[in-house]
Order: C-alpha cells, then structure tokens, then sequence
C-alpha cells in the first residue's frame, strides 16, 4: 500500500530526511517512533502530498504524490498534529465542507457515521473554537475518515488528550486494523506497544530501526543497559567513557545509565568502577522496554556527533 | 457540486462570522448613500456618476479590507495545510476565494443599483454614460480583488497583506500623475498601467475594448500568480 524507497527531503541545506526506506502493507498499523525534530511530520506530509521530495520514490497506493497529487490525496485522511479546522463552522458544517471537498456520495450518511465513529454526536451543532482539546482532536479525526479512505495518517493523534480520550482514540485507532492502513507517529513509547503492530524508528532524519514490537526488543538481547548509582557520578562518568565495551552514557541527576555492548562486560565494568573507588552502591540491569531500545539508538547517535 | 463552489460558499459563510464584512458593508452602503443623497438627490444630477466615483475611489480600501485575509489569515492558522491536503486543486482553491469576494463586491455594486433606479424614476439619465460607469467600476474591482488575493497568498499577515493591497492599489491609481512628468516611452508605459487612465474613458460613457482588456488582464495575472505562488512549497514550514 505505501512504499518509500531512497527518500531524502532538504530544507534549504538542512538534510531533513536521510535515504529513508520502508514499505507499509494492508492492516498494518505502523509507529513512526522518533524524538521531536526527528522527521517524522516531514516523512507525513510527503506521503500526503503536503511536501515535495529531492530525491528517491513514493509510492501511495499505486500513485507518486508528486505526480498524482489528487489521487494520493483521494486515498488518504490525514490528521496533522494539531488538528487544522475553521474554528468559526460548526461540527457539522465543518464535515459537510470536508465530504463535499472529498466528493463523498449521500455525504449527510457518511457525516453520520463519522461522528457516530468518533462520538461526537452531542457536540455537533456547537462551534468548533468553542470544543475542548480532546473534542477537536476527534472532529479532525472524524474529517480524516470522511470517505473511508483505505489509508490513514495521523500526526501524534493522542497528543493533548485526557488518559480517558486517549484510551478511546488508541481503541478507536486499533478497531479500524483490519480494513485500513494506518501510520501514525508519536513520541509516546507505550502507544506504540499498545496499538502498532511495526515500529519505525526514525532519529536526526535517518532510520534506525523496522521491526516488530518484539524484533525492536529481541535487538536489545546480547546487549545491555546497566544502572549505575554511586557517590561520584562525574569520576564514574569518566571511567565509563573510556571502556571500550560501552556504547553510550546518559548521566542523570542520581544515577548513570550505561548500554554496553554484551551483558558479559557487566562483570568487567563493575571491576573498573569498583578499582576507581567511585562508591557504587547500586549496579543492575532493568527489564528490556521499547523505551530502552529507543534510548539505545537515538543516545548512541548522540554521543557520535 | 462544483469545488470552486464548495470554497466560494465556505469563504462567503466565513464573512458572515467576521466584522469585517459588515465592517465594509456599512462604509460602502453608508458613504454611497450620504453621497448619493448630497450629489444626486439634493443638487438634482440625474446620474451616478459622482456616486460611482466614489465607489472606484473607495474600493482602493475596501477592496484590500476584503482579500487581506483570503490566504494569509489560512496561513497564520495552519489550516492551508488542511486544504492542501485535501483531493482540490490549487487552482480550485484560489477560484474559489477569488469567486467568494467577487460576490461580495458585486453585492456592494448591486445595492447602488436602487440609487439608480431612483435616478431612472425621478430623472433622465444618459444610460450609455451610467453603464459604462458600471461596467468601469466592476472591472477595475475585479483587476484589485485579483491582486489583493495575490498579496495575501505571500503573507501570513492580514494587516500586512492589506497594507500592500491599498499601496500596490494606490499606486496603480496615482501613477499617471508622474506618468504626465515623464517624456517619452516611460511615460506612456506609466500612463498605460494607470487605473485613472483606463477608467476615464468609462466614466465617459466610452467603452473601449483596450480599457476592458487591461482590468481582465491584471485579474487573471492576479489569479495565475496565485496559483503560481501556492503551488511552490517554499513557504510551507
């Protein structure tokens, strides 16, 4: 359904997007999962036709989006992070605009069903500048189902919203797996776990990582994190950085967290740091998280620049 | 329903909800009628011709006070990107407004159409004279609502894209002013693109197909730059 091979998007001289390839097939709800300014919205408005690109293909359902614009963008609802919608209409005029836009057939059954999709029913006739967060957030994602596009993009689609509203919308996101495509990005490592079924971990413009939920994970067996609290984290933070077996150091406020190349050098590091009398006096590894993996890629790339 | 349709709709209904449009409805229909009252009515002209001059003088402001948000207000609040990513054209999309504050101004036109039926009933007027004076003042509308549009797709600023729409508007009014100081090619080249110039000959009741073709010329610049301009991606962030 999406296919993107070679993708490299500059903005001016700043390289946003590095040769970026994935492919995206039907009943997949794919995570693109990166820090903020990772590219993440770039890759988005390409695949709908927002944005050109510079170099590589896009393929959306068969159609470039730089050559079919129109039949990308009859294929795709898109909601962007925050959801962009005339605050003056009502719901309902602002989705009778959007299916008329769309070219929707018997449109006032399609509203109907889009708002009986989001519930949004008793907000309808209220004024969309009037809504809360969470109620424009789902009038965005009901203008993106308009249609029943086969392809669905959403930009961070829980951000802002309530522990309940983002509940809903993860629920409402997974019961539409079978019959769509869906990417959605988010910085939000428990929604990835929660609702995708691929992960694409995207860092500084360039992937790092396409997988499973569990292929992510399963990269961090062999490897390791190890916590290190002691009494002089500035001396540890030094002797760690000369260890040739350690990938990257993040130094917090009371403890070190350390990725290490093979949990077999734990032995050998907590040896170092006991010779260097820098007063440890906690050393374990936690449970593997999507979390630790994620850390993993993006610090790592960090500590190269 | 057409696309262009669906935005000119959209666009008129946003006007409903803004000032602005009353705004611009009470100076027009206001100022037309106090004017039409102390030229026609009291000195007893049997014509439109000082209330249709009005009209072209003030469109130089109202014109720009109706197109200074037509883009760039889209711009500010993000939601072009909306548009843009919905299956329209571009082309759809600038008609569409362009379509939406035509009707307006054409509704503003229409309301002076009472002041001269009131002309026709209690004088005689020379009809010639007054239908080119109508048919001035809607083209060189169209010719500012054209290039206010314009200004507005290069901004996400109304109070900068309205400012430019009245300088770029009264440029094109005074210029034959300097045209007149300026011997030679330049100075017919000045005189050539002057609104003053061009509306003369209507407000003389002359209708001359160089005249109609200048004001439907910089219209669909206007429109094409529009297009032009909205179509490259080097604004979009």
């Amino acid at each position: 359904m999406i296919k993107i091979e070679s993708l490299t998007k500059y903005y001016n001289d700043f390289k946003a997007l590095d040769n970026i390839s994935f492919e995206v097939g039907q009943g997949d709800i794919v995570g693109l999962l990166g820090p903020n300014g990772a590219g993440k919205t770039t890759t988005m408005r390409i695949m709908t036709g927002y944005l050109s690109y510079d170099t590589g293909t896009v393929n959306i359902g068969g159609y470039d989006p730089q050559e079919k614009p129109i039949e990308v963008k009859k294929l795709v609802g898109y909601l962007p992070e925050n959801p962009l919608l005339y605050e003056e209409m009502t719901v309902k005029e602002f989705l009778s605009f959007i299916a008329q836009v769309k070219e929707v057939k018997s449109y006032p059954d399609e509203i109907e069903r889009v708002i009986e999709i989001t519930k949004i029913k008793d907000r309808v006739n209220q004024i969309i500048g009037t809504l809360s967060k969470g109620y424009k957030q789902r009038v965005g994602l009901a203008s993106a189902l308009i249609g029943n596009p086969p392809i669905l993009i959403l930009d961070e689609p829980t951000s802002g919203l309530d522990p309940n509203q983002v509940i809903e919308i993860r629920e409402l996101i997974r019961s539409m797996k079978e019959s769509k495509t869906i990417i959605l990005s988010t910085h939000i490592l428990p929604e990835v776990e929660e609702v995708c079924n691929k992960v694409i971990l995207i860092d500084k413009g360039k992937i790092r990582a396409i997988d499973s939920i569990e292929g992510i994970k399963n990269m961090s067996k062999g490897a390791a994190t190890v916590i290190i609290k002691c009494e002089e984290n500035k001396k540890a933070t030094e002797v760690l950085s000369k260890m040739k077996y350690i990938e990257g150091i993040e130094n917090r406020e009371d403890e070190i967290e350390a990725f290490i190349k093979e949990e077999s050098y734990k032995k050998e590091i907590l040896e170092e740091l006991v010779k260097a009398r820098v007063g440890v006096f906690e050393f374990y590894s936690p449970k593997v998280s999507l979390e630790d993996v994620f850390h993993r890629l993006t610090i790592k790339e960090g500590d190269n620049e | 329903m057409n696309k262009i349709l669906i935005i000119a709709k959209r666009e008129l209904s946003s006007f409903i909800y803004s000032p602005i449009g009353y705004v611009i409805a009470f100076i027009n229909i206001g100022l037309v009628g106090y004017f039409f009252y102390i030229d026609t009515i009291y000195s007893g002209f049997a014509g439109m011709h000082f209330t249709i001059s009005l009209l072209a003088t003030l469109s130089l402001f109202t014109m720009p006070l109706i197109t200074m948000k037509l883009v760039s207000e889209e711009k500010k609040k993000g939601t072009i990107e909306l548009l843009m990513t919905l299956p329209i054209r571009t082309s759809d999309i600038i008609l569409g407004k362009y379509l939406a504050v035509l009707a307006i101004f054409l509704i503003i036109i229409g309301i002076t159409l009472l002041h001269f039926l009131l002309v026709i009933t209690a004088g005689n007027p020379e009809f010639l004279v007054n239908i080119g004076l109508y048919i001035g003042i809607i083209l060189e509308g169209m010719a500012l609502l054209s290039i206010g549009l314009f200004i507005s797709t290069l901004t996400d600023s109304q109070v900068v894209s309205g400012l430019i729409s009245i300088g770029v508007g009264l440029l094109f009014f005074v210029i034959n002013l300097l045209a007149d100081k300026i011997a030679g090619i330049w100075g017919d080249i000045l005189s050539e693109i002057s609104f003053g110039k061009h509306l003369s000959s209507f407000f003389r009741g002359v209708i001359d197909l160089k005249d109609v073709g200048f004001f439907l010329l910089l219209t669909v610049l206007g429109l094409l730059l529009s297009i032009i301009y909205l179509d490259n991606e080097k604004w979009r962030k």
